[in-house]
């Protein structure tokens, strides 16, 4: 009886550390596939390689390309026929014919298990398809270009809820992801990432550059047939400058001093101070006037229409099921002329866990997802590389260590440079990311037109980083390795950061262990992020580590600024929870606001790079980058290097 | 002979054999449960391996070493290295330390609560009853994580806070099972006995009573140890268990971003759990059998 | 019995009040409020108080509670403070789910639990016994979210017939699908989370149909059943399980809350749509008025499903009198 008992052990043992042999299987299978635009093509006859090119039965790569194709016996000629392309393949000749023209190829057609075998890479490359060989999976993955036309669906996969579908009030990136395909803002940015406009077609800076007049788009709707106009522009701005409104964006709009309307077309804003930074807060999605005009601004979120939104975008908001589904349908009469949205449907799937959205990715059950987990990465892009594409794209933030200005420890800059030179952040990079990420020197990340490229990186540096502790002072080290000034005390401190997260435990775990090794003694503390932020924003810290994603103008008043940190009653008035307090950069933010010629400003920013990265009131860490996947069929896509423009422009391939 | 703890027995306190005798009684009945034995077994390994953790372990739960990132189990490393190069086996026989601690304090924790509550509810009954129970169903009510994420809100995130909240929110049944038990047993004859020659209400309490719930709580405790460590790691999920020194429960938690990529970093601690908490049951099973007088085999 | 169910009444009430408090002061002396989540660090700690003060969160907590006990009065439960949508709208939509996951998994447990429990207790230490005793601890012993992920990546992403979120394919209706086809389509979503909540929790009702089992059949009259030479089936069946059954289904009533609250760790992993996961997020997103709504609703139904068992008892075992 025991013995049976233990045999099922056993065998449940066996059954559980069976799982080590599932994974990744490295083993090739000697087998070619091929898929077109991410089906896989079905052959009668397996695709074989000969002389190293991949040879296809003919009529099944000609038919899944959308081509004619007929068979001369007497000749053994195969002719495929698309659009304006002809090709001629003869069996045994080593010379095809397109439209006539003789063109080389290096194996010739054959007969193969009884089939006419063609070189699969020349056919689809002479009907103007992009051909790819993944090595991993031995696939010949074939995408053709197709007319964009309307219909079809993709299902997104979206980490959880969206908070709520009104421009004016969402924070989270959920939410934003679903707004943005119903709602278009006064202005939008292209690929290069520069200001064109969206709802404005056009717009004029006054000379002093303080008046700013826009120019609508004619004939724009709302979804609900009304006509738009400049007075849902400014009752969008009025309701965030209003007393009672209980979003964050507020502070973008703090230089303006009026809104007029003209007339139903043109909107002046004027302001009160100069400020360079002002239109890219103007990508903020415009609200109908006349649906929430009735409402009393502080009850704003709970309107209903706050939940299903009435827009001006590509997309209409048809159903959201909570935890489940949102599900949005095209908008035929979209104002952008010759960019019409083609999709018929985008169905977001709500799931919370990160790898069970991996699973729904790889099962098939959804067509996108915004971020793959970063140890999965290379597996899902070699296994499902026929299906998928991948998109890198950069974080446009960075992750930092902040100390506490005024600090007894962290006042002397040489400390600072210390802990710096002691930290491996391209290991950091690699370990913790898998290189998906890049090392961070000052605070314009390189996705910034702002960005200085000539800051020094602090190499990873021991010796370096002791000599700089010991001239600071702390030149004994105790029998616990810890380092000790002349008053004996240790170089010791506590860093605070949010729990919940692996990645910054095992971040801190690393920073906690090469500060030990030049002796210092760091203890971490994480808190639940509310109370985090609460402490960041009451000054309870010595030291903390955190991250920014930025805005896209990269005027840093907010966080370096002396006015940013805290007032004389203890309030904090911006993001200067450390206390920076440098008059020439206090200057130099100043100017680079009030400076509307990009070539200046980028001098200017590159200046305070430069100071900020010699004297670190923040230890810049790096900044890490997401991979897109998304199925080969959606087309069309068009990519900033940190997100994606134009969904209207987006198409269902064949 | 020994006491009997079912309804309409007949109890003999004055004549129960020796501590000793009984004891050994029990142990016998105990040893006859083959798998009870073997679990009792692995959990004296598993509590001499947490004891030793410093002499077993070949390094630090805090040890890391970059150049060693993701290492599969080999015989260097026993159960392979995690990201940061920390060797998962040093970590487990560390985390076994948390684990266990926490199932063993947590337990008591809740044993004693669950106990005093249960008897003084069914003992005095009335008003007192209805007080205590009530407050028993307030505590049943609450969501057991709101009032953990509360007072781990509140209060510093330590390993014996989170000990603390998992026993405090444990007690409940066992709070309901005890007051059960005294209410039959305090009409019980002997009982009324004891009264009658003008025993205390603590005296009778304590030897007469208590000792003949005595089977039940301790079935009911053991398998609580189980349930608490199962807790801890569900706790762990949410980003809210013990993080250093390290659980079982973290350190599986850990590797569930790698759970397909490396996964011995979260199958190891899940055996261990899983483990642990099967010999807990299994001994818990063992001794209902051992402590249960009906048992006839 | 009028007199005893009154008294209970009369508690039941100061008891919610007590809760009602007790969670709304736990609550609001918790470090965080809703705006700090819901800005995530991208509003100044000055706009934060402004928004603050807009929502009453600078007042005291008494005062706060009062407002609220107001509204409750008034049959109000008002709006999230992060959604800004209506709360009781928020439970509704997500409580069918939890209420048809559980509600299966019960029927699921004890459809299994007891014909097992049955035959553990009557062929007590037979290899099934056994068999059945390490099948319920292992469940039992095993993290639900480790079981849960195991599942999702070597079963979920191996068949698929089985989806691994989610509840239901978006469009798939009776009406235009047919009630067949609905059915199917509810079963690929059920399967993981019903498979990791049944296996983890079969253990505790067999076992205790096992106990309860036991005890009868060693009671004086089965023994006489038998004795009289009765067939062991027939006494099994005529005899002892009825009186056995009576502490299962007493037990009932102390599920009955569990039918209506979700668990986190499964309704994350599997995405299921339930209250488990609104409840978590409210927690952790300080949206008071959602947690006072479900505490409430909790407690309140906690104390009937105790009441209701207490009832139970009554009717059961006419030696439980009252006074």
């Amino acid at each position: 009886m025991v013995r049976k008992a233990l045999v099922v052990l056993a065998v449940v043992a066996l059954l559980v550390t069976g799982f080590y042999g599932i994974g990744p299987s490295a083993t090739a299978s000697p087998r070619i596939a091929v898929t077109i635009n991410g089906h896989p093509l079905v052959t009668d006859v397996a695709p074989a390689i000969v002389n190293g090119r991949t040879l296809v039965p003919f009529r099944a790569i000609f038919e899944a390309l959308g081509a004619r194709v007929d068979w001369d016996e007497a000749t053994h000629t195969v002719r495929g026929t698309r659009g304006q392309t002809t090709v001629r393949l003869t069996l045994g000749q080593r010379m095809a014919f397109v439209n006539g023209a003789p063109m080389p190829i290096d194996v010739a057609p054959q007969i193969l298990n009884g089939r006419t075998m063609v070189p699969g890479r020349f056919v689809a490359e002479t009907l103007e398809g992009k051909v790819e060989w993944i090595q991993a999976t031995n696939t010949v993955a074939i995408t053709t270009p197709t007319e964009p036309a309307v219909g079809g669906e993709i299902v997104f996969g979206l980490g959880g809820d969206p908070t709520t579908l009104n421009p004016i009030l969402s924070t989270d990136a959920g939410s934003s992801t679903v707004i943005d395909m119903i709602h278009n803002g006064l202005v939008r940015t292209n690929e290069r990432l520069e200001f064109m406009g969206d709802l404005a077609e056009d717009w004029i800076v006054s000379p002093d550059n303080l008046t700013l007049t826009f120019f609508m788009r004619r004939g724009v709707q709302w979804h609900d047939g009304r006509p738009f106009t400049a007075h849902d522009v400014k009752f969008t701005y009025d309701t965030i400058m209003h007393p009672d409104y209980t979003g964050v964006l507020r502070r973008d709009f703090r230089a303006v001093r009026e809104i007029t309307v003209p007339n139903a077309h043109t909107l002046v804003i004027r302001l009160s101070q100069v400020d360079a930074s002002f239109i890219t807060k103007l990508t903020v999605g415009i609200i109908p006037r006349h649906i929430f005009s009735g409402t009393p601004v502080a009850q704003l979120r709970e309107h209903a229409r706050s939940r299903s939104p009435i827009g001006t975008g590509p997309y209409f908001f048809r159903q959201w099921i909570p935890g489940q589904f949102v599900v949005l349908e095209r908008n035929p009469n979209y104002f952008w002329a010759g960019n019409e949205p083609y999709i018929e449907r985008i169905r977001y799937r709500i799931i919370h866990d990160t790898q069970a959205m991996l699973v729904a990715l790889e099962a098939g059950q959804i067509d996108w997802m915004g971020s793959i987990p970063v140890d999965d990465i290379e597996r899902v892009r070699t296994t499902h590389a026929a299906r998928l594409q991948f998109r890198e794209l950069r974080q446009h933030g960075y992750w930092y260590i902040g100390m506490k200005q005024d600090h007894p420890i962290f006042r002397d800059v040489r400390v600072r440079q210390a802990m710096k030179y002691s930290l491996d952040r391209p290991g950091m990079v690699q370990t913790l990311f898998r290189g998906y990420g890049t090392v961070i020197n000052a605070d314009q990340p390189p996705t910034s037109w702002a960005h200085n490229p000539n800051v020094y990186n602090y190499p990873h540096n021991r010796q370096k980083a002791i000599d700089l502790l010991v001239q600071a002072g702390w030149n004994r080290v105790g029998a616990d390795g810890i380092r000790r000034n002349a008053q004996g005390q240790r170089l010791a401190f506590t860093l605070i950061s949010a729990s919940g997260d692996q990645t910054r435990v095992e971040m801190l775990a690393i920073i906690r262990n090469q500060w030990r090794a030049v002796g210092i003694d760091m203890t971490i503390e994480l808190f639940e992020v509310s109370v985090y932020f609460g402490k960041l924003d009451a000054g309870e810290f010595e030291i903390y580590q955190w991250g920014w994603n930025l805005g896209l103008d990269p005027d840093n008043f907010i966080f370096f600024h002396s006015t940013s940190g805290f007032n004389a009653e203890g309030i904090l008035m911006g993001f200067n929870d450390v206390g920076y307090n440098n008059p020439q950069v206090d200057r130099l933010i100043e100017q680079a606001r009030a400076t509307f010629d990009q070539e200046t400003r980028r001098q200017l920013y590159w200046q305070i790079s430069e100071i900020l990265n010699r004297e670190l009131p923040y230890i810049f860490l790096y900044n890490r980058n997401a991979v897109a996947a998304h199925h080969r069929r959606i087309q069309g896509i068009v990519w900033s290097h940190i997100g994606t423009l134009f969904p209207e422009k987006w198409f269902i391939g064949r | 002979m020994k006491p009997n703890v079912t309804p309409g027995g007949t109890p003999h306190v004055a004549l129960m054999p020796k501590e000793e005798t009984y004891g050994r009684m029990v142990w016998r009945r105990f040893r006859r449960h083959k798998l009870a034995v073997v679990s009792l077994f692995v959990l004296l390994l598993l509590y001499g391996m947490a004891i030793f953790a410093p002499i077993v372990a070949p390094y630090h739960y805090d040890h890391m070493d970059f150049t060693k990132s993701l290492h599969p189990p080999s015989f260097t490393s026993w159960f392979g290295t995690d990201r940061i190069g920390g060797d998962i086996f040093s970590r487990v026989v560390w985390g076994s330390r948390i684990s266990l601690a926490v199932g063993l304090v947590a337990a008591g924790i809740a044993l004693v609560i669950g106990t005093i509550i249960g008897a003084l509810a069914g003992y005095f009954g009335g008003i007192i009853d209805d007080i205590l129970m009530r407050f028993t169903e307030v505590v049943a009510s609450f969501p057991t994580m709101f009032l953990l994420l509360t007072v781990i809100a509140v209060l510093p995130r330590s390993t014996m806070n989170i000990m603390i909240v998992i026993g405090a929110t444990a007690w409940p049944g066992l709070a309901r099972m005890v007051r059960g038990q005294f209410l039959s047993l305090r009409e019980m004859d002997y009982v009324e006995a004891a009264r009658a020659v003008g025993a205390t209400d603590t005296s009778i309490v304590f030897t007469h009573i208590l000792l003949n719930t005595m089977a039940p709580i301790i079935v009911n405790a053991s398998l609580r140890i189980g349930g608490a460590i199962l807790v801890e790691s569900g706790l762990s999920f949410l980003g809210l268990g013990v993080i250093s020194p390290p659980s079982w429960g973290t350190i599986l938690n850990g590797g569930r971003p790698l759970l397909r990529s490396a996964p011995w970093i979260s199958t190891i601690p899940g055996l261990f759990i899983f483990v642990t908490v099967l010999a807990f049951n299994y001994v818990g099973d063992g001794l209902r059998d051992a402590l249960d007088p009906r048992a006839t085999r | 019995m009028a007199g005893y169910i009154a008294r209970r009444f009369v508690q039941l009430l100061v008891l919610l009040i007590g809760i009602s408090i007790v969670s709304f002061s736990i609550m609001h002396i918790a470090p965080g409020s809703p705006i700090d989540l819901m800005t995530d660090r991208t509003t100044t700690a000055e706009d934060k108080a402004r928004i603050e003060a807009l929502y009453g969160f600078d007042k005291s907590i008494p005062e706060q509670y009062f407002r609220w006990a107001g509204q409750i009065i008034r049959g109000e439960f008002g709006n999230s403070f992060v959604t800004g949508e209506p709360v009781l709208d928020m439970i509704m939509a997500r409580l069918p789910a939890t209420l048809l996951l559980n509600f299966l998994t019960l029927i699921i447990i004890y459809v299994l639990s007891i014909p097992i429990g049955i035959i553990s207790a009557v062929r007590q230490y037979s290899w099934f016994d056994h068999l059945v005793t390490f099948y319920a601890f292992l469940g039992q012993s095993m993290p639900e979210f480790w079981l849960a992920l195991l599942l999702l990546f070597y079963v979920g992403l191996r068949f698929p017939f089985i989806q691994t979120t989610g509840m239901a394919t978006w469009g798939v209706s009776i009406a235009e699908h047919g009630l067949w086809y609905f059915l199917v389509d509810r079963v690929r979503y059920l399967i993981l989370p019903l498979a990791v909540i049944s296996f983890t929790n079969l253990a505790s009702i067999t076992r205790y149909m096992r106990a309860s089992m036991l005890e009868v059949i060693s009671q004086d009259y089965v023994r006489t059943a038998r004795a009289k030479g009765l067939p062991q089936i027939k006494v099994i069946l005529k005899h002892a399980l009825r009186n056995a059954l009576l502490p299962i289904v007493t037990l009932i009533g102390f599920e009955l809350p569990i039918l209506f609250s979700g668990s986190v760790i499964i309704e994350t992993i599997f995405s299921w749509p339930g209250v488990g996961l609104l409840s978590w997020n409210a927690v952790m997103q300080r949206d008071y008025q959602v947690i006072m709504a479900f505490n409430l609703l909790g407690a309140s139904l906690m104390v009937l499903g105790a009441f209701v068992a207490d009832m139970l008892y009554l009717v059961v075992d006419p030696r439980i009198k009252y006074n």
